[in-house]
């Protein structure tokens, strides 16, 4: 699994490579409209799936720990043996782009870096009551346990907003972004942090990986561009977006064999240009 | 000008116990040996904290001032009266029916004047400012728990006795409202108890009592070799009085008795949750008895869960909850009468790594740190490639 993140980082790189040349012919501080403020930056609030891909990596998709901790607990008012699908979790977190080069008027090459936090928790097992080969059969005891994520990466991202900027009825902006992830992660047991029944030290780790997003952003600019226009004057914000991205991200391990918090999955939000 | 002073004179002149009311000025109030004094800062109760259950056995009043000289062979006298007047009046004072002025002679702390300097220095034992007529710490029934009690110093003869002084103590004997639904479940070594405290508030809306400070988890059987934080004692009894008192050891004696009637049993807990239960004189408000059972600290308003750890797995546990007010006063406990039994439990990571399919080599699922430097490296190559385009584009365009 190490070959797709070497594939991923030379695509990167090869992008960082030909931008200069790219931005030689029109790079300059302002893209837009002569009344536009400076734009370098943008800032993205998102919301998404909690997606994991430990079962899989165990090869015992839909029926692994993770489905049977985290995906077999019954509702209390669902009729005994019927079991509760697995819950929508989410991971909520900020990213920061610097958007480094200009492409002319197609659109933006630049550094970016996420941070999202995630958890599942559900209701441990009691450990006399997992008789059963069905996990919604488990007798569940009231102390908690969960699985916590903070899923970091920092990535090359390409925003392409010719359409956005200059065809009013079209206000989109497709985007693509590819790098590397890194998730530590935290296993509790009731309040405390679980302990690794092997080696008794804390169950917590550090999950390496890479990261590949797409997505459609929708300039909001286009809806009110008055408001747009007063508020680049006041705040300096240039465009906002809301959008949808679609990310896979393989956290398996570069090297060596790590807890695989990642999956594929998809992010939603709002993307602020400034 | 002239009109107003002579006004104020002629009311001075018929209400005498105006003008008598500033022969005695009051430069200190203590109080000591009250068990809750250790749970406040700098270990001191203030006089303008209500005076609770907990204080009243045990707790004494000192009282420290000057008064203005008298002619000889008067007395300075101690009484205790609903409001600041109400001795004033002969018809209000004890003995006679519906007396709000009662009389603390039994005390022997009254003092035949004149006294060495003007000063005088009582101390006065709270159940007796509570319970003027007995000393048991029951209000008399005139009185309603929340209002203030006036201590008063008076001075005879003559007959109509008039007040020199007072001093408002502020008495709260009544105990919180319990607490509700309380709950308990099993887990790993542990018990979850959880419960609600309800009133209903202004408006009809559902709160946490006002007034309320906090809650106390009780265990049973009790847990061996547990610090609640409690001073475990019923009572931290006075030494003497200083001064005006002829008859101090009367009064620790009676403190003396009311201490080590409470006393109880304070062997381990041996039993299980079937043949445990708290005694029937059990009283939460004397810390001593309270130490016995609790198993939590001083768990603070707005709390509603609390985790009891260090139980013995496959044991059964009962488990109750003491609400505590502000002034001290703990409610009635509130048991859930379930027996609970705490056993193993399987965490998330525990059945991870027993799955099948896991390598069962320590530390095979990168538990701790995994090597990723290179990537990391690769990363940090790309930031400083960014950078470096950005320069160079700066550069091209400050040409330009």
């Amino acid at each position: 699994m190490a070959r797709p993140s070497l594939s991923a980082l030379a695509a990167s790189a090869c992008l960082v490579a030909i931008a200069p040349a790219a931005s030689a012919q029109t790079f300059g501080p302002r893209s837009g409209p002569r009344w536009e403020s400076p734009q370098n930056f943008a800032i993205e609030l998102r919301v998404g799936s909690f997606n994991q891909a430990i079962d899989e990596q165990l090869g015992l998709a839909g029926r692994g720990p993770y489905q049977q901790i985290f995906c077999s607990t019954r509702d209390a008012t669902a009729a005994a043996g019927s079991a509760v699908g697995c819950p929508m979790r989410f991971r909520v977190g900020l990213e920061g782009d610097w958007q480094i080069l200009r492409l002319g008027p197609v659109g933006s090459l630049g550094v970016g870096a996420l941070a999202q936090y995630g958890n599942a928790f559900a209701s441990a097992p009691a450990a006399a009551g997992m008789s059963s080969t069905d996990a919604t059969q488990w007798r569940r005891s009231a102390q908690t346990t969960s699985l916590q994520a903070i899923n970091t990466a920092v990535f090359a991202v390409l925003r392409v907003d010719v359409l956005a900027q200059r065809v009013r009825w079209l206000p989109i902006a497709p985007y693509a972004k590819a790098g590397l992830a890194l998730a530590p992660w935290w296993v509790t047991s009731g309040e405390e942090t679980a302990r690794d029944p092997i080696t008794n030290s804390d169950a917590v780790g550090l999950s390496s990986g890479f990261f590949l997003a797409g997505g459609l952003s929708v300039m909001l600019d286009a809806f009110e561009p008055a408001t747009a226009r007063q508020w680049d004057q006041l705040s300096g914000v240039n465009h906002s977006y809301v959008y949808f991205e679609l990310n896979y991200s393989y956290l398996g391990g570069l090297g060596r064999r790590t807890l695989d918090l990642g999956g594929l999955g998809w992010t939603a939000g709002i993307l602020l240009e400034l | 000008m002239r009109f107003t002073s002579l006004t104020l004179a002629a009311c001075l002149a018929t209400v005498p116990q105006l003008a008598a009311a500033q022969a005695v000025t009051f430069t200190n109030v203590v109080r000591t040996g009250s068990p809750r004094a250790a749970e406040q800062a700098g270990g001191v109760l203030s006089r303008d904290q209500p005076l609770g259950v907990r204080d009243c056995p045990c707790e004494r009043w000192t009282f420290e001032g000057t008064i203005m000289p008298q002619s000889n062979a008067r007395t300075l006298e101690w009484w205790v009266a609903t409001t600041a007047t109400a001795c004033a009046t002969a018809t209000n004072r004890f003995p006679s029916n519906n007396a709000t002025c009662w009389p603390l002679s039994t005390l022997g702390i009254n003092q035949t004047l004149p006294i060495s300097g003007n000063r005088f220095s009582v101390t006065i034992p709270a159940r007796w400012i509570v319970d003027p007529l007995n000393g048991a710490c029951n209000l008399p029934t005139s009185v309603s728990s929340g209002s203030s009690l006036h201590v008063t110093a008076m001075l005879r003869p003559p007959d109509d006795a008039v007040p020199l002084g007072t001093v408002p103590v502020s008495v709260n004997t009544q105990r919180p409202i319990t607490v509700q639904s309380v709950s308990a479940s099993g887990a790993e070594g542990s018990a979850i108890v959880e419960w609600a405290h309800q009133a209903t508030g202004d408006g009809g809306t559902a709160q946490v009592p006002e007034n309320t400070a906090g809650y106390w988890v009780l265990c049973l059987p009790r847990i061996v070799g547990y610090d609640a934080g409690l001073s475990g004692t019923s009572c931290d009894l006075p030494v003497t009085d200083s001064g005006t008192s002829t008859d101090a050891s009367a009064i620790d004696d009676v403190a003396a008795t009311d201490a080590t009637s409470t006393a109880m049993d304070s062997s381990p807990g041996t039993g299980t949750c079937g043949t445990e239960s708290l005694p029937s004189s059990f009283d939460p408000n004397d810390d001593g008895q309270l130490a016995l059972y609790a198993c939590s600290p001083f768990l603070s308003v707005g709390t509603a869960r609390y985790t009891v750890r260090n139980l013995t797995n496959g044991s059964s546990y009962r488990f109750a909850v003491v609400a505590q007010d502000n002034s001290g006063n703990r409610a009635t406990p509130s048991v859930f009468t379930s027996c609970v039994s705490p056993e193993q439990v399987t965490d998330f990571w525990e059945h991870y790594r027993n799955s099948p399919g896991n390598p069962a080599a320590p530390g095979a699922c990168a538990v701790g740190p995994s090597r990723a430097p290179a990537g990391w490296l690769v990363t940090a190559s790309l930031a400083l490639a960014a950078v470096a385009a950005h320069r160079f584009n700066r550069r091209k365009e400050r040409r330009a």
